[in-house]
């Protein structure tokens, strides 16, 4: 089954039984979802991709440009996206958004291979910023800007430097723009997608009514439990051998550090729109077991992810946290579904 | 070419249990086909009948998409959905898979294709990738399937091809947005797409006649269509322009006219989530249904292009006619069964995903 990360991932959950809160309750409870994880995630993702964009001026500015000083402001930005990785609806839907800051997994090495076209023959029109927001997804998000910063072996010379500060400078600048254009677009104004929330139950423009948001944050929270189980796990745990290189993020050796940005990130969706919900004191007991569990566990790994799954000893410890929150998955995929009375779908999403 | 009595014995048989349905025999049982996955993500394509016994299982390479049976009913050809690189050969006689058709190496298929009348070649909706345009690939099915050449689809993103009544003109809705497997599942023009239905001589490729949707909606992907018996053109389409935009999402077309754009009561066209699924002639073509799987809803009209009624199903999306009874398809493995007297909803299968296309052949 070909699972991609972005707006086309698997499984969108909808309304088929009564729950039993009343509309009002779920607008609160999404709205508290909305309010203590998403809006401040953006909010973040904002903040760290400004501060990167400063930092890439400073540093390409310089008479010998040098890109040491991005790898800080770097991580931080992306571990800002990991936070929000999880919301696959609203602004994050448009104009291709989400491939456009993470075009992974890049089965094909479609990053490497257009990068590597752009840096052979500088030219400064394809760089230019609606020509760049336009052009090849694959260039625009971290992934590209990783490569950079992190992977300089094929840096020969200063007039290469300079060009290749150009592009990063390119990214970041795009990469501000855009995160600024989405928290604008959750937060200002009466069509901000805070307020289409806040006033679901009634009908808008937008929504039918609150249990549609309520299946968004749900197929986000069952969606990313996934890719961290199939993707970010499986694939760098490989076969009957590890393969490192297909870890997130194994060069900036932030692989690890994502998971767990993901897993409070989902956490705290959890508790704020789905916990309040739940009427069996068994499951949140369940819940609050299989978290802690995969938290533990993750941070029992001490090694960068990519070198954790090729030693016996650290693997272990990496199957085991694919085992702990491949378990959330399926928590969240039977019980909380049926807790909620919601289902899993599977055409509605998928653009076909 | 030498003819297999036993196969052709076969054939008839077959042909006696599962062709068109006489008027009298409402109850009688009608071959379906659909692609569809488990929960582990397992993918197959599978035969079964209305009552619901599984006839062939069989497991695929990838998902599938939509599935054509040629005009005996002894073969189906299930094609991946994009941008996979397979077709499934079934023998509907033996009920077992015969053969794999690969996409040549620049090429990926789009997930529907045709038999032709006299059922001698398969016709594929195929992406030449590295232009970006669209191409109408033909396999031979006497010869191994060898794929004997293909045409232009005249537009960006072929997806539901049809063949009119003559047997010879070809229906094509190219949806108008471009892909690359590079990238797979970006939509790469979104901002400049020109969608279009194009009636092509299927014996060389010839463009005979092209529509457009309204300039102002050109973001109004065209995806899948049926044909009736007089050659009329049913259309369903998905809107990829701002959502808060309120696009016509289903349309009629007749050669010679331009296409005509049709609206549902603004409340239920709202519901519709600017994405149909899968359209459908109903009732001895008297009717169209057409799926709008995210808003979990069915729309049903009449030739005349007059909104008629609309349904609520969970995640809905496949449609299949016999011309008397008509059958719905879901997400959740539901498949209801509509005829003028009844409507009920069963889960044949435990464990089950129907994808987007059902078939009725």
């Amino acid at each position: 089954m070909s699972i991609k990360f972005g707006p086309a991932l698997t499984i969108v959950l909808t309304l088929v039984g009564a729950a039993t809160a009343n509309g009002g309750d779920i607008d609160r409870f999404n709205l508290a979802a909305v309010d203590a994880q998403i809006v401040p995630g953006y909010q973040a993702l904002a903040k760290t991709s400004a501060t990167l964009d400063t930092a890439a001026r400073k540093a390409c500015d310089a008479a010998e440009p040098d890109t040491r000083s991005l790898k800080q402001p770097f991580a931080d930005s992306f571990l800002a996206w990991q936070a929000v990785q999880q919301v696959r609806f609203g602004p994050i839907l448009a104009f291709n958004r989400g491939f456009r800051y993470q075009l992974w997994p890049d089965k094909r090495g479609t990053v490497g291979k257009h990068l590597r076209q752009l840096l052979a023959k500088p030219d400064p029109s394809r760089i230019e910023a609606k020509t760049f927001a336009g052009g090849s997804v694959a260039l625009q998000g971290f992934g590209a800007l990783e490569r950079l910063l992190f992977d300089t072996t094929d840096l020969r010379n200063t007039d290469e430097a300079v060009w290749r500060c150009a592009v990063i400078m390119a990214i970041t600048t795009n990469l501000r723009a855009m995160s600024q254009e989405m928290l604008d677009e959750w937060q200002a104004g009466p069509d901000a997608h805070r307020a289409l929330i806040a006033t679901a139950n009634r009908g808008n423009a937008y929504y039918q009514n609150a249990e549609e948001v309520s299946a968004n944050l749900l197929n986000g929270l069952h969606t990313q439990l996934e890719l961290m189980v199939t993707k970010k796990l499986d694939r760098p745990l490989g076969g009957k051998r590890a393969m490192p290189k297909r870890a997130e993020a194994w060069r900036s050796e932030l692989s690890l550090a994502a998971l767990k940005v993901n897993l409070e990130a989902a956490e705290k969706l959890y508790q704020t729109a789905f916990a309040p919900r739940i009427t069996e004191p068994e499951l949140t007991q369940a819940f609050a077991q299989a978290f802690a569990d995969a938290h533990t566990t993750a941070a029992s790994i001490e090694q960068p992810l990519a070198e954790a799954v090729s030693h016996p000893e650290s693997r272990a410890q990496v199957e085991n946290l694919r085992t702990r929150l491949a378990a959330l998955q399926t928590l969240v995929g039977d019980r909380l579904t049926a807790a909620l009375g919601l289902s899993l779908g599977f055409n509605s999403l998928d653009g076909d | 070419m030498a003819i297999n009595r036993r196969r052709l014995l076969q054939a008839a048989a077959t042909a006696a249990l599962f062709g068109p349905l006489p008027v009298w025999s409402g109850h009688a049982t009608q071959r379906l086909l659909s692609c569809r996955s488990d929960r582990k993500g397992r993918h197959y394509a599978c035969v079964f009948d209305s009552r619901g016994r599984v006839l062939l299982d069989q497991p695929l390479p990838g998902r599938g998409h939509a599935i054509a049976v040629n005009p005996n009913g002894t073969l189906a050809a299930v094609f991946a959905r994009r941008p996979g690189t397979f077709i499934a050969m079934l023998d509907l006689i033996t009920l077992r898979m015969t053969t794999q058709i690969d996409a040549v190496s620049d090429r990926h298929f789009y997930g529907h294709g045709t038999f032709t009348t006299d059922g001698q070649r398969l016709l594929a909706a195929e992406n030449a990738f590295d232009s970006g345009e669209g191409r109408i690939g033909i396999y031979n099915v006497q010869d191994g399937y060898r794929r004997l050449g293909e045409f232009d689809s005249h537009g960006v993103g072929p997806h539901q091809i049809h063949l009119l009544n003559d047997g010879r003109t070809l229906v094509v809705a190219n949806g108008g947005i471009q892909t690359h497997p590079d990238l797979p599942r970006v939509k790469l023009n979104l901002h400049d797409m020109q969608p279009n239905l194009s009636y092509l001589d299927s014996e060389n490729g010839r463009l005979l006649s092209q529509h457009r949707p309204p300039a102002h909606w050109h973001q109004l992907s065209i995806r899948h269509i049926d044909v009736a018996a007089d050659d009329l053109v049913a259309i369903a389409m998905q809107y990829e322009g701002p959502p808060d935009r309120r696009p016509p999402l289903v349309a009629l077309h007749r050669r010679g006219n331009e296409i005509r754009m049709l609206k549902a009561p603004e409340k239920i066209q709202r519901r519709m989530r600017n994405y149909c699924g899968s359209v459908s002639f109903t009732d001895a073509d008297q009717g169209i249904a057409v799926s709008s799987p995210r808003g979990n809803l069915i729309t049903r009209w009449d030739r005349s292009g007059r909104f008629v009624d609309h349904f609520e199903q969970h995640d809905v999306c496949g449609i299949a006619s016999n011309g008397k009874v008509t059958w719905y398809s879901d997400g959740s493995g539901g498949l209801r069964r509509s005829d003028e007297d009844a409507d009920r909803l069963e889960h044949p299968l435990n464990d089950n995903r129907w994808d987007n296309h059902l078939l009725a052949g």
